[in-house]
């Protein structure tokens, strides 16, 4: 009899822990929990890059297209990358050799238009949360 | 995060906040898209249910590589849907062939076949994504878009009796 009045208080027990133990489910999508390692969007530091095309040659996807662009009134090559080729494997941020391109933990890439994908780097620290 | 649309009229408020998804996945990109059915991330709070049978579901979440065979398979999949529909696709396999765009079997353009409405990028995307794109869908349906269904309707025809 008394076994039997344990057990059941121990059930009861249980459930007032589940109460405890608060809400799983995250806010969307302020909460979601990105990691630093993640692998998302580029950024490119202008000053740092030379423009030498090695990322362009390693890229396995053929997702990299050294673009000339103007800065200053001078042309220079500077890399631009179709997303939608892009498989995020860092072979360009690796070897690098002036570390121009990083990578950040952005993961964001949703459109209508599967041409927005294809995107000017550009030096863009400041992200948005 | 996208702004808010307007809200026109009770039907695509309804349907803006009851998609019925009809899962077709191939690859990898599953994976990343099971998280939303957990608690953690708990897709029907948005309204997102799992239908069982394609003349149950509005949307249409294609993920991984679409080779011939299953192209097929898609297009009756779509064809069987009840209007208005819509196509998610996820990752980049449908998008451009991704990894496999050297491959002889992969349909490295999507597009031509069936209109998707809303492309996801990554290899694969991360579950995040995926919440940001049902947003985007909820904001475009609560508007009033019927998906680009009428545009494409004679180019699928003439695909399909190709293959």
């Amino acid at each position: 009899m008394i076994s039997e009045l344990k057990g059941i208080l121990e059930a009861v027990k249980a459930a007032g822990n589940l109460f405890k133990a608060g809400r799983i489910t995250y806010n969307f999508p302020p909460e979601t929990p990105i990691t630093e390692k993640a692998r998302g969007r580029h950024i490119l530091i202008f000053e740092a890059c030379r423009g030498c095309g090695l990322c362009a040659e390693i890229c396995p996807n053929m997702a990299i297209q050294m673009v000339e662009r103007e800065i200053d009134g001078k042309k220079v090559l500077k890399p631009q990358i179709d997303y939608a080729k892009c498989c995020f494997c860092g072979l360009c941020v690796d070897i690098c050799p002036r570390g121009a391109l990083r990578f950040t933990c952005f993961p964001m890439l949703v459109t209508m238009d599967k041409n927005n994908l294809n995107i000017h780097l550009k030096c863009w620290l400041n992200l948005p949360n | 995060m996208p702004g808010k649309t307007p809200i026109r009229g009770v039907g695509s408020w309804a349907r803006s906040r009851s998609f019925w998804i009809l899962n077709y996945f191939t690859g990898c990109c599953f994976i990343e898209a099971v998280p939303w059915v957990g608690s953690g991330y708990d897709m029907e709070r948005f309204g997102l249910l799992v239908a069982d049978t394609p003349r149950h579901a509005d949307v249409l979440m294609i993920g991984g590589y679409v080779t011939f065979k299953t192209l097929k398979r898609i297009i009756r999949i779509y064809q069987q849907m009840p209007k208005p529909k819509y196509i998610i696709a996820l990752g980049n396999c449908p998008m451009t062939g991704g990894t496999y765009w050297d491959s002889y079997n992969t349909v490295k353009c999507l597009d031509d076949y069936i209109p998707v409405d809303i492309w996801i990028a990554g290899c694969p995307p991360r579950p995040e994504p995926i919440g940001l794109a049902v947003v985007e869908a909820i904001n475009a349906v609560q508007s009033g878009y019927l998906g680009k269904t009428w545009r494409t309707k004679r180019r699928i025809e003439e695909k399909t009796n190709k293959y």
